[in-house]
């Protein structure tokens, strides 16, 4: 019985030792100052996710759980530059070296990877590896085949059809139909070793806490739902990302207040999302406060199957203009910045859409008095939320602000809130799952760097679930033809202008409620040193020290 | 448990003792004072509960126009604890009311028939009596899901069987009385005995001990909603104030006390006066 | 006496098995179908395939709480739906901490309480015995989430002198691992103090009124004869308190628990209500459920062998 056994192996690992007795004498010798335990060069980290992502590689808990353990742990083919905080973020060679679609045959993508790269384990990397890591995801009948991390990596790659060995160091991919997008997609599926998961029995379970990646962290500790211990990489392949520092500690706390707490306390080092009531008094306790905005947008996700009411454009612009975005604003300490699109308007994708998103509760109301709602005779409608989550900034305090909002021009908002992971799995499987249960609206922050991430996955008709991530089986053809025009279109500015059109019909149809854009807030003691924010949902931990 | 019988005069004089105990009185104020601010809470409260300005939030206790301050969406944090009190009470005492109605009731029943019907229930209250309160309340809650009905359901299973068990002990021992049998000898049916004879003496310990069981209620139904399991923003509700407000407490550490201030009070109050009660029973 | 034990025994049985059976009922007092809560919204069709057969929902009521049973008791409690985990794996894990906070906090509850219960008894009626009896009532009527609120801002952000929250990371006993326990240990012992001070002042007050008490005091004895017979009279009760009061805490420290982040069984309990992971709500259930039958019948057997008066009635 397995409680049974790990309640006697806590009374015998307790038991009283001469080690035990040494290290009361060195605490004591310390002074028992708290903290004096961790070794210097060491950076505790407060996340708000719940638990431990899982250090499968494809992992778990959203962007976040990407950040912490994804490209930490693991790396993917291509990477994102994260080294400044000025410049827009690029693609940058990862573990490929070179790609490029074959002109004859626009199915057709080489990748060149890079030689002498080695797991955690010591096994090589090569397009074994790579064919391997794409089976676990997508072949179900492959021996590797996870359904934990085909759940979080299938819907990120749906143009993927087979990737092949040519040789040693380079990988052919086929895609099902021609996709300039690719690369973007290719970002979001990371290496885990395959020697290492043969070695221990051919079990993701064992896998977890014997985790091997190529990323410049290398998983020492995994303790779920309490901590995971990542040291640094000395082998590393790109000797300028070795982390400076020894370790990093990551703690899983989802509430807030215990995050301002644990860092209050010097307990961490560094909190994710400080709630807006904390930010101005831990800048008066001498924190530092470090934000920039990233191409994120944060919006309701409207469903649109039959009888929502969100099928009548009248009742999605009301609620655009429905939404005091400079209040919530104040309501962020400033942590945010106000949305009139899915991308911010300084971004090249955002055109000239001709429905301006506003806050004009009167309009708003008389969009309503058309639509047959009123103060007095209000649409009733379900939504789900999440207490918390990454990228999801302060969804409770900015949904009840929303539900304050609604209520004045005739919606009457219930919540039914979920966890972050059930919240994603729902939005996986689609407004007609019956887990949605009467909802009309999801509220799941969306990363938009790229014209897919952004605006492609959520509105394609081709992408519903189980396919992709339109969860709310939205469907036009004449979007649908915008699309298929960007993903045949390899020039970059004919491609670009593509994208404002499909933009700008994103906004003037008013197709989701458009809210924030979030600023990254993160609050960290004054000895965390040589952090650079850059505009983008992950981040470099490598130049980070400790002072 | 006394075993004599009570009449009227015996109640008077109980309430005679306990109107003569300052703090019981000081309870009984405080907690009628919170009651009616609950019970008005449209006529008194200067504001909506749901309505406020975000620009006006988190200003402290004092601030003019906001006697309490207002909390985190900038709603009047006095309007907030006026409605939330009914919320919190409502919560806390129909669960009581209801338990004492069906455990008070089965009870008696089990103890006034014996045998079989009373193995049968006293079995199925030791089931439940083997879980502990807080816990079963959770399972219960936590299986239903969120919202004001189910805590009122999960807590009323929770309350009823150390009513019931009270209220049986009391009936058995009531039942072999003398009095008991020279009624059953005069010819009065079993409904007349137990709503005339058993009923006048067994309502008294089982209302102290449910008093006393107030307490308790208030705090799981507050915590119920601190953990997300009682009520739903925008509802306002003590427990789920303080959960809301507990970010506050490094900026506004007064306003984001004060809903936790009184569900303290009130479960202090019930406390008190259940035992200003019991020893008020103490009168021979 | 062997007598007495066979028969709590018989009665402890048939309650582990109703509690068991209650436990059982949870899938079906969620909303919804029990497939939709012991699943993830996006499992795969085998996946509800191999559930329905190996729950066996297809069977009749009585027949899938056979199998329920049977699994749970060679330790399968079924797979979390969030993490995917075993549920027994995720209890093994958390269950080590509860106990260690729960045991902390009862002997803090103990000692406190019945040290503050004897001064109590024994200045009963005086001023000092009033202001104890007010600490008491205090300790079991406030709101014990709030006051680690409370404990966390002055302790661990104004003076800085303890962990906020967390377990930390130490395997030994040291300072360090002990820092961590501190305030969630004091914040779960304020209802214990309160309950067993109250029992044993009442215990006290009464048993110094007695007449064996005064015959002793007749007989010439000395006060601390006297204190001797009172600990005699008064430990079998206030161990029983404490017994139970453990498991109370063991199961009831959901909300102190989801206070101080501490990776117990009552955080897995707050994980599983907001995840609606009902698998691993019923999984945690059961077994505190269990621990606290076991418990009781612990302190059931244990009472007479302090106080062998008990058997004989």
């Amino acid at each position: 019985m397995h409680i049974a056994s790990s309640i006697t192996s806590l009374f015998r690992q307790r038991a009283f030792t001469p080690r035990l007795l040494r290290s009361v004498a060195l605490a004591a010798a310390l002074g028992c100052a708290m903290g004096a335990a961790h070794a210097a060069g060491t950076l505790r980290v407060a996340m708000t996710t719940s638990d431990i992502p899982l250090p499968n590689g494809q992992t778990d808990q959203g962007s976040e759980g990407m950040r912490f353990m994804g490209y930490t742990v693991f790396e993917a083919l291509i990477g994102f530059d994260l080294s400044s905080s000025t410049k827009p973020v690029t693609l940058i060679p990862a573990l490929a070296t070179e790609w490029a679609v074959d002109p004859k045959d626009k199915l057709r993508w080489v990748f060149k990877l890079r030689p002498g790269v080695k797991f955690h384990d010591g096994s090589a990397f090569n397009a074994q590896a790579v064919v391997w890591n794409y089976e676990k995801i997508l072949n179900d009948k492959a021996e590797q085949y996870d359904p934990k991390q085909a759940a979080q990596g299938r819907g990120r790659i749906p143009t993927v059809k087979s990737v092949k060995a040519i040789d040693d160091l380079t990988v052919e991919f086929t895609t099902t139909e021609v996709d300039a997008l690719l690369p973007y997609k290719i970002l979001w599926i990371v290496m885990s070793s395959p020697a290492q998961w043969n070695a221990v029995g051919k079990s993701w379970d064992v896998f977890l806490p014997k985790a091997s990646g190529t990323g410049p962290w290398k998983l020492q500790t995994y303790t779920p739902r309490e901590r995971a211990v990542l040291v640094k990489n000395t082998g590393y392949w790109d000797a300028k990302r070795v982390p400076k520092l020894d370790s990093m500690v990551l703690l899983p706390v989802p509430d807030a207040s215990a995050r301002v707490a644990a860092l209050r306390s010097g307990q961490v080092d560094w909190i994710e999302t400080p709630p807006p009531d904390g930010i101005e008094s831990l800048k008066g306790a001498g924190f530092n406060i470090v934000s920039n905005v990233y191409p994120h947008v944060w919006p309701w996700h409207l469903s649109r199957v039959e009888g929502s009411p969100w099928n009548d454009i009248r009742i999605r612009k009301a609620a655009n203009l429905a939404i005091d975005r400079e209040g919530m604003k104040a309501l962020l300490g400033g942590m945010m910045s106000p949305a009139k699109g899915m991308v911010p308007t300084a971004s090249a994708w955002f055109g000239k859409p001709s429905f301006d998103v506003k806050y004009d509760p009167a309009a708003a109301r008389a969009l309503m008095a058309q639509a047959g709602y009123s103060k007095e005779k209000p649409l009733k409608i379900k939504s789900i939320i999440s207490p918390n989550g990454g990228g999801q900034m302060q969804p409770m305090l900015m949904n009840e602000l929303i539900q304050q909002n609604l209520a004045e021009i005739g919606i009457q908002v219930e919540f039914d809130v979920r966890d972050w992971n059930a919240l994603l799995a729902n939005w996986r499987a689609g407004a007609k799952d019956p887990g949605t249960k009467g909802a009309t609206t999801t509220n799941s922050s969306y990363f938009s760097q790229d014209p897919f991430t952004a605006l492609i996955r959520h509105v394609d008709s081709g992408l519903m679930p189980p396919k992709g991530t339109n969860w709310g089986y939205y469907s036009d053809p004449e979007m649908d033809k915008i699309f298929d025009a960007i993903r045949t279109e390899f020039n970059p500015e004919a491609q670009t202008a593509l994208v404002a059109k499909a933009h700008e019909k994103f906004v003037n149809d008013a197709l989701f409620l458009f809210v924030a854009h979030d600023v990254a807030p993160r609050a960290m003691t004054k000895k965390v040193k040589g952090f650079v924010p850059p505009h983008n949902w992950y981040v470099d931990f490598s130049p980070i020290t400790m002072e | 448990m006394t075993t004599t019988i009570q009449t009227q005069g015996y109640w008077s004089r109980v309430l005679l003792k306990l109107a003569r105990d300052p703090l019981s009185m000081i309870c009984l104020a405080i907690l009628v004072l919170i009651l009616l601010g609950a019970i008005f809470a449209p006529w008194l409260a200067p504001g909506d509960p749901s309505v406020g300005s975000v620009l006006k939030r988190l200003k402290p206790v004092g601030t003019e126009g906001h006697l309490l301050g207002t909390d985190e969406l900038g709603r009047d944090m006095l309007t907030r604890l006026l409605y939330g009190g009914r919320t919190t009470l409502l919560m806390g005492t129909v669960p009581v009311g209801l338990a004492l109605l069906i455990g008070g009731s089965l009870g008696m029943l089990a103890g006034f028939s014996g045998g079989r019907i009373n193995a049968l229930i006293m079995r199925i209250t030791d089931v439940l009596f083997a879980f502990p309160s807080v816990l079963l309340a959770v399972a219960i809650a936590g299986a239903l899901g969120a919202g004001l009905a189910n805590t009122l359901l999960a807590l009323t299973i929770v309350l009823v069987p150390p009513i019931l068990r009270v209220a049986e002990s009391a009936t058995t021992q009531v039942r072999s009385l003398d009095f008991i049998e020279a009624a059953r000898a005069s010819g009065a049916d079993d409904f007349t005995i137990l709503r005339v004879h058993v009923l006048s003496n067994v309502i008294g310990p089982v209302l102290v001990y449910a008093t006393s069981l107030l307490s308790v209620s208030i705090i799981m139904a507050a915590g119920l909603s601190f953990i997300g399991l009682g009520a739903k923003p925008p509802i306002p509700e003590w427990g789920l104030m303080l959960n809301t407000l507990r970010n506050a407490i490094y900026s506004q550490p007064l306003l984001a006390a004060l809903p936790g201030m009184l569900i303290f009070a009130v479960s202090l109050c019930f406390n008190l006066l259940a035992d200003g009660l019991r020893s008020a029973m103490e009168v021979k | 006496m062997l007598s007495y034990f066979l028969k709590r025994l018989a009665f402890a049985l048939p309650i582990a098995l109703a509690v068991s059976a209650l436990c059982f009922s949870l899938v079906y007092l969620a909303p919804g179908d029990p497939l939709s809560a012991v699943l993830p919204s996006d499992a795969s069709q085998e996946m509800i395939e191999k559930v329905k057969v190996s729950y066996g929902l297809d069977k009749p009521i009585a027949v899938q709480y056979a199998i329920w049973l049977s699994r749970a008791l060679q330790g399968d409690l079924g797979q979390s739906i969030s993490t995917g985990r075993a549920v027994a794996s995720e209890i093994g894990a958390a269950i080590g901490n509860s106990l260690v906070l729960a045991l902390l906090a009862s002997s803090i509850g103990f000692t406190l309480g019945a040290a503050l219960g004897v001064i109590g008894g024994y200045t009963h009626g005086s001023k000092l015995d009033r202001l104890l009896s007010a600490i008491a009532i205090s300790g079991v009527s406030i709101p014990h989430y709030w006051l680690g609120i409370v404990l966390v801002a002055i302790f661990s952000v104004k003076l800085n002198m303890l962990p906020a929250m967390g377990a930390g990371s130490s395997d030994l006993w040291n300072w360090d691992r002990f820092s961590y326990m501190i305030l969630p240990a004091i914040t779960l012992a304020a209802i214990p103090t309160g309950i067993v001070m109250r029992s044993v002042r009442a215990l006290v007050a009464d048993t110094l009124n007695r007449e064996f008490v005064n015959g002793l005091v007749a007989k010439g004895m000395g006060r601390r004869t006297v204190f001797r017979h009172l600990v005699k009279n008064i430990a079998p009760t206030a161990l029983a308190v404490i017994g139970v009061q453990l498991g109370y805490l063991m199961a009831g420290s959901i909300l102190v628990e989801t206070v101080f982040s501490w990776p117990g069984t009552g955080l897995l309990l707050n994980n599983a209500i907001q995840q609606r992971d009902i698998p691993l709500l019923q999984g945690t259930i059961l077994v505190l459920a269990m621990f606290f039958v076991l418990l009781n019948l612990l302190v059931d057997m244990l009472q007479p062998l302090f106080d062998p008066r008990i058997s004989r009635s």
